[in-house]
């Protein structure tokens, strides 16, 4: 257990304006506010998305959504017919698109240029945002920098012109940063409950808040109760205090297909006001490079989320992910394949439905739902005991993303405690990554042989270049179970402190993680710091994704061969890494 | 009635607060030019003879007393360490926090040039450091090799790295004979700090130091051993006034600018916290932190402030033209006790004072930079001082200044620097009785008082 204590001045610095203020603040921006019509609620004959999913939930029809995040306006609304006509030449419908704005649109206008510009849709004019559902009768949503952003405000209020109803994404307020831009973090949760006050004002229009738990800390706990909780907690705020209607995304780090299908019935079982779901995201932990097990991880999800959509209607649409996601931002054919591929899946779920266990699941949902209310009740008597307002949304939000996920769960776990467990209590249900990473690494030391103590004297610096830490975690633990000495520096970690690093550790060894399209520029700069500190000899492995945006081709290409001629070990497994190690001592 | 009697030995003047305790108020505050190089105790007799005359002898007898002492001017240090941005950033800080003056720092493998430049320094304390636990152990030991057989080095050490050649670095000085403290590693692992014994080993050696010097025999019958260097007392008046008691808040995140003849020092009290999504790089920043900056001051350090200052700012807020400048700085570097006179005079001691501060708090404080590429995290180096609330200043320059808001105004980042991690706005205070010292001795048997009676002395600008 954590022997920190709690200070509400730690987590709450500064006064911030209490619920009432907020929600007058949002009655005044509402002003003259109405919400667009769409292409698709045309042809549909409805005034908003959530309407159409709740008619749809009723007649058992599963619905899709695809993911787009193309650059430019006009590539995604090129993008947005040929995906539309295609499908429908082979009879599939695509009920949603999820538009994926970029880092820059997370931020007011006049501080855009102290954001750097990501790989995703940039709206360059307020005529862009309105047309955005005019293109296709497929509906949009909006899911990456808006609520929880820096400019939540402005963006909801120009989504709902445009007539998109759903839009999110709570949980990348504890998670997206906007590094530069001075903003304080009051005034971003003022900002974002603002923007949730305006959607609940429009919430019998129809209007729902997305908040995909996988992207914020719900993907940071260990335990599938204390998310259970989170997800609770995330409904108190948003729901009771703040009047917003809110859908609960999850499925990214879901690998256990039963489960997606158990976590789904969670959701709809704390989703007090029926609010239609926006989409089940697919499962990416199990995609890699390798296409052919890519096909084999889609199927299992797709088949898993059909059944429980045509068991339990939640209104989510299911998100079949193109095989290639993993490498690179799929093409438009890419995206149609995956859906034709799903639409035969979703027939045969209907053979499976009757013969899955209901009362089983069942039973798996009730010890969720128990161990996440428990949690739910510990926080709240936790951060009420400290002197949060419980009931002023701006302190909760604020104190919970600076309490973090991993304190969380030492001081309100739900699972029993034990000193020896992670975070202090075992878990009621490890998350699949949690588990997968586990039995990754008993697997890796199980086949090789000799482990112990193999790379006793070994210092090693390891660390990854962007947030995907769980590579790394695997590498670690292998090392480590080697006998190795192991510097862990972290997520996002720069070329020159792995430098500083390697010289204070004396190390010899550098693993670095990478799978944000920096491969080749990363080994370079570490190559020629290092060279200049006079440690040429040291040895580096990258793994991951070893790939680099190139000068004239639009997709990230693979550098391996750059790399190795360079003297870089490109090393796709863990397998081989002790080997690797023993063969440069 | 009870009174505690604060004095300090300081390298200008021998300084003395009384506190009425039951009061909580400062009775006299007095000060008399230092004796400290010849005899420190003669300062001291004519600091007790003002104080008698105003509390009576019986009083003066009853008295509780406690002194600091800056010993003439303070300790003169080296920092090796292994990387800037790591092991010697941590010694740095180390150092400046026990109250010493860093005249050079090194990392990585000392050259032949670094140890004759060591040599010439003739540092009263070399702090050597560098190596997490279980990492670095080689460089640490071939530095302290080459520390310990250069002749002409003597300097004792103070050892706070990697624990693991602690006791062969030890016999390697010893075997030299030359004096090595060993200390707890200052980085012992990945985004950890542990000054706290180098800063005790380093203080240990400066009150030795001040101990011995003339006088202090006669001192300690009056008030006991000087139970810290003054540095040291004013950061723990700083830390005092930001954290405040259980009783009463303090003012949470504060700095303090003395700005001296010689020396210009910032004192930062701020914890570690703001920037979200800023991947903090280096060693983690004491929540208590001093920086000197030894070319920036109004006298001895006149010319190379002006070098290090911004001459058309000068110019500009002076109204003066570049060979006014010059003259006015000749003045100061020939006449260290100079006062400014004349309404000319005035406007150069103020635009360098302005310029003292604006530079000395942007190199206190940490800076944003870019990441290291597309849509990656931006990068912390340094100390978050945006949300400091309170700009003290003090020293000669400011508190004579007629316009002292508009030097301490300096320390606030302007719009255009965005990358700074200075507050936007701050209320500014101005120290006119030195009352930091007092402070933060008083604070080691009293701090209720001691937060009282800073928060009453200290003067607001509006």
């Amino acid at each position: 257990m954590s022997s920190t204590v709690l200070l509400k001045k730690d987590l709450v610095p500064n006064e911030v304006p209490d619920l009432e203020e907020i929600l007058s603040q949002s009655r005044k921006e509402a002003q003259g506010l109405s919400v667009g019509t769409t292409l698709f609620m045309k042809e549909y004959g409805v005034r908003s998305e959530a309407e159409y999913k709740m008619k749809m939930a009723k007649k058992g029809k599963v619905m899709h959504h695809a993911h787009i995040g193309w650059n430019s306006w006009e590539e995604t609304a090129k993008g947005f017919r040929y995906i539309y006509e295609e499908l429908k030449k082979r009879d599939v419908v695509l009920d949603r698109f999820g538009v994926a704005l970029d880092w820059v649109m997370g931020v007011p206008e006049q501080y855009r240029d102290k954001v750097m510009k990501g790989g995703s849709l940039i709206f360059e004019t307020p005529e862009e945002w309105a047309a955005v559902g005019q293109v296709v009768p497929i509906q949009p949503h909006f899911g990456d920098h808006m609520i929880g952003s820096l400019n939540s405000t402005e963006n909801v209020k120009l989504a709902l012109n445009a007539g998109v109803t759903c839009m999110g994404n709570i949980a990348q307020y504890y998670t997206y940063e906007y590094p530069g831009v001075p903003i304080s973090k009051e005034d971003r949760v003022i900002n974002m409950c603002t923007a949730i006050g305006i959607m609940g004002l429009f919430r019998d229009q129809g209007a729902v808040i997305h908040s995909n738990l996988d992207d914020g800390f719900g993907a940071m706990f260990h335990d599938l109760a204390n998310m259970t909780g989170w997800a609770m907690m995330e409904r108190y705020l948003v729901e009771e205090l703040l009047g917003g209607r809110l859908s609960h995304c999850f499925g990214n780090l879901f690998s256990d297909p039963i489960l997606r299908i158990i976590f789904l019935m969670v959701n709809n079982a704390i989703n007090k006001y029926q609010t239609p779901g926006s989409m089940m995201y697919g499962n990416t932990i199990d995609f890699s490079s390798d296409y052919d097990r890519n096909y084999g991880a889609l199927c299992s999800f797709v088949l898993a989320d059909s059944c429980a959509e045509l068991l339990f209607p939640s209104g989510h649409a299911v998100t079949p992910i193109p095989i290639t996601e993993a490498i690179r931002i799929p093409s438009a054919d890419e995206i149609i394949q995956v859906h034709v591929t799903a639409n035969m899946l979703e027939h045969k779920a209907h053979y499976y439905k009757a013969f899955l266990d209901v009362e089983k699941l069942k039973a798996q949902r009730d010890i969720l739902l128990q161990g996440g209310k428990v949690f739910f009740e510990r926080l709240m008597n936790g951060l009420d005991d400290i002197g949060v307002d419980t009931k002023n949304p701006c302190e909760m939000f604020l104190a919970l993303k600076a309490m973090g996920p991993a304190r969380m769960e030492e001081l309100y776990g739900a699972g029993k405690e034990d000193p020896r467990a992670m975070r202090g209590h075992i878990p009621i249900k490890p998350t699949d990554i949690v588990a997968n990473i586990g039995k990754r690494r008993d697997e890796i030391c199980d086949s090789i042989d000799n482990l112990a103590n193999s790379l006793t004297g070994v210092n090693a610096v390891v660390g990854a270049t962007d947030v995907h830490e769980f590579g790394k975690e695997i590498v670690k633990a292998v090392l480590q179970e080697a006998g190795a000495t192991v510097f862990d520096l972290g997520a996002n970690v720069t070329p020159d402190e792995v430098v500083d690093t390697v010289v204070e550790t004396g190390s010899h060894f550098i693993l670095m993680s990478t799978f944000n399209g920096i491969a080749l520029t990363y080994g370079k700069t570490l190559l020629k710091d290092l060279k200049e500190k006079g440690l040429g000899d040291t040895t580096i492995i990258m793994g991951g994704l070893l790939n680099e945006n190139m000068k004239g081709e639009s997709l990230p290409v693979n550098v391996d061969k750059e790399l190795t001629e360079l003297g870089i070990i490109c090393s796709a497994s863990a397998d081989e890494l002790v080997d690797i190690i023993k063969d440069h001592m | 009635m009870s009174y505690s009697i604060l004095i300090d030995f300081g390298s200008t003047f021998t300084k003395a607060v009384v506190v009425d305790r039951s009061e909580r108020t400062v009775r006299q505050t007095f000060r008399t030019p230092s004796t400290v190089g010849t005899d420190a105790s003669i300062g001291l007799r004519k600091c007790l003879d003002a104080i008698r005359d105003c509390i009576g002898p019986s009083a003066l007898a009853e008295a509780d007393t406690t002194a600091s002492s800056s010993a003439a001017g303070g300790l003169r240090m080296v920092v090796v360490g292994l990387t800037p941005s790591l092991s010697l950033m941590a010694g740095k800080n180390a150092a400046y926090g026990a109250g010493a003056k860093v005249i050079r720092a090194f990392s990585g493998r000392l050259s032949d040039e670094d140890l004759i430049a060591i040599s010439k320094i003739r540092p009263e304390i070399i702090l050597l450091c560098g190596g997490y636990e279980g990492g670095n152990s080689s460089w640490v030991l071939e530095n302290a090799e080459k520390l310990a057989s250069c002749v002409t080095i003597q300097s004792p050490v103070v050892y706070a790295g990697n624990s693991r050649v602690a006791g062969e670095i030890r016999l390697l000085f010893t075997n030299h004979d030359q004096l090595c403290i060993l200390a707890d590693n200052i980085i012992p692992a990945i985004n950890e700090l542990d000054i706290a014994s180098s800063v005790a080993a380093v203080r240990d050696i400066f009150m030795k130091r001040i101990t011995h010097m003339k006088g202090f025999d006669t001192v300690r019958k009056y008030v006991g051993d000087i139970v810290m260097p003054t540095p040291a007392a004013v950061l723990e008046g700083v830390r005092l006034l930001a954290e405040g008691t259980e009783q009463q808040k303090g003012w949470d995140e504060v700095m303090l600018v003395d700005m001296g003849g010689a020396t210009t020092d910032v004192h930062t009290y701020a914890v570690q916290d703001s920037l979200e999504g800023v991947r903090i790089v280096g060693a983690p920043e004491p929540k208590a932190k001093r920086t000197v900056e030894g070319d920036i001051g109004a006298r001895e350090s006149v010319n190379s402030l002006i070098e290090a200052a911004d001459m058309r700012r000068l110019q500009s807020i002076s109204g003066l033209s570049e060979d006014e400048i010059a003259a006015c700085r000749d003045k100061r570097l020939a006449h260290h006790d100079f006062v400014p006179d004349t309404e000319k005079e005035k406007r150069f001691e103020q635009a360098i004072a302005m310029e003292a501060v604006r530079v000395s708090v942007r190199r206190h404080a940490g800076r944003i930079y870019d990441g290291y590429a597309e849509g990656v995290l931006r990068i912390q180096k340094g100390k978050d001082l945006l949300h400091i609330k309170a700009v003290i200043g003090t020293g000669g320059p400011i508190i004579d200044s007629e316009n002292p808001r508009r030097i301490l105004e300096q320390a606030l980042r302007r719009p255009e620097e965005k990358d700074i991690l200075l507050p936007d706005s701050a209320a500014f205070y101005l120290d006119t009785s030195y009352i930091f010292y007092a402070a933060g001795l008083l604070a080691q048997k009293d701090p209720g008082t001691a937060l009282h009676i800073l928060k009453q002395n200290l003067v607001p600008l509006v």
